[in-house]
């Protein structure tokens, strides 16, 4: 479980440096997933953004209303600068289009903060596994010259 | 020898029912963790808002109007109710890593009897 920090990879057995490669490699899994994940979550609030944008620079106030994905009602939007805003956990709070916009600006930095600390975390995580598939192959020739080397033993003593 | 094989079986049973549950409670770690970092970002949210703002909560399929303070207070208290889950299943996670250990030294002392 809890690694110490420092673990001399050569003094690993070829078995436990394959397991731990096959744990490296799901972490990086992992980490690949959130980071997708987190991208499309910003692409979802720079849409909210857009959205805003677009209403407040459109003249008229005619507006579809969807009522299925594939069903729209004709509508007039009443207020332009008004928006309810999901801040999370089933809470909607009422801002200004100005506001709102903030919300969603300061949900997006937030992300491209995590984001770029995910991305530290993968290249760190694909150095380990370089050097760990390095070591294993060093130890792999190691093993195959030892069992050539008692190959010729045996012939020569039989 | 038939008899420490058994045990070494039914040993080794017991580890894997250990990983199993310490997996499950390590994704319930994770879940919580999730939620109070929504709760945190609301509450913060909150933070910056005033008495006057207008604020609703989503229950089933509509929208109901809920005061400032009360909202607070709700998120507050959810906030402290995941804290003390997050202890809970932490302690939880040490003691089967604990038994965990345990059973793993008996299989290892087993192991070296049969060997």
């Amino acid at each position: 479980m809890s690694n110490p920090s420092t673990v001399d990879l050569n003094s690993l057995e070829p078995q436990q440096l394959v397991e731990f490669r096959k744990s490296i490699d799901q972490e990086i899994n992992h980490f690949t997933q959130s980071l997708q994940a987190l991208q499309t979550a910003q692409s979802k609030l720079r849409e909210c953004i857009s959205s805003i944008n677009n209403l407040e620079k459109s003249s008229s106030d005619d507006l579809l209303i969807p009522l299925t994905s594939s069903l729209y009602l004709p509508g007039k939007s009443i207020k332009k600068n008004e928006f309810l805003v999901d801040i999370g956990t089933g809470y909607f709070v009422e801002k200004s289009a100005k506001d709102a916009k903030q919300v969603y600006d300061y949900k997006i930095t937030k992300l491209n903060d995590d984001g770029r600390k995910l991305k530290d975390i993968l290249v760190q995580k694909n150095e380990i596994l370089n050097s760990v598939n390095l070591v294993l192959r060093k130890k792999m020739i190691e093993y195959e010259s030892q069992q050539e080397a008692a190959a010729e033993q045996q012939k020569v003593s039989a | 020898m038939a008899e420490a094989k058994q045990q070494f079986e039914s040993l080794s049973l017991e580890f894997n029912q250990q990983q199993n549950s310490l997996n499950e409670l390590i994704t319930a770690r994770s879940q919580l963790e999730t939620q109070f970092q929504e709760n945190k970002i609301v509450l913060t949210e909150f933070e910056s808002l005033n008495e006057d703002s207008k604020i609703y909560k989503l229950t089933g399929p509509i929208l109901l109007p809920q005061d400032y303070s009360e909202a607070k207070m709700n998120v507050s208290k959810r906030i402290e109710f995941i804290e003390g889950e997050i202890s809970r299943v932490e302690t939880k996670i040490s003691d089967e890593e604990k038994a965990m250990e345990a059973t793993r030294q008996k299989l290892l002392a087993i192991r070296a009897q049969m060997a």
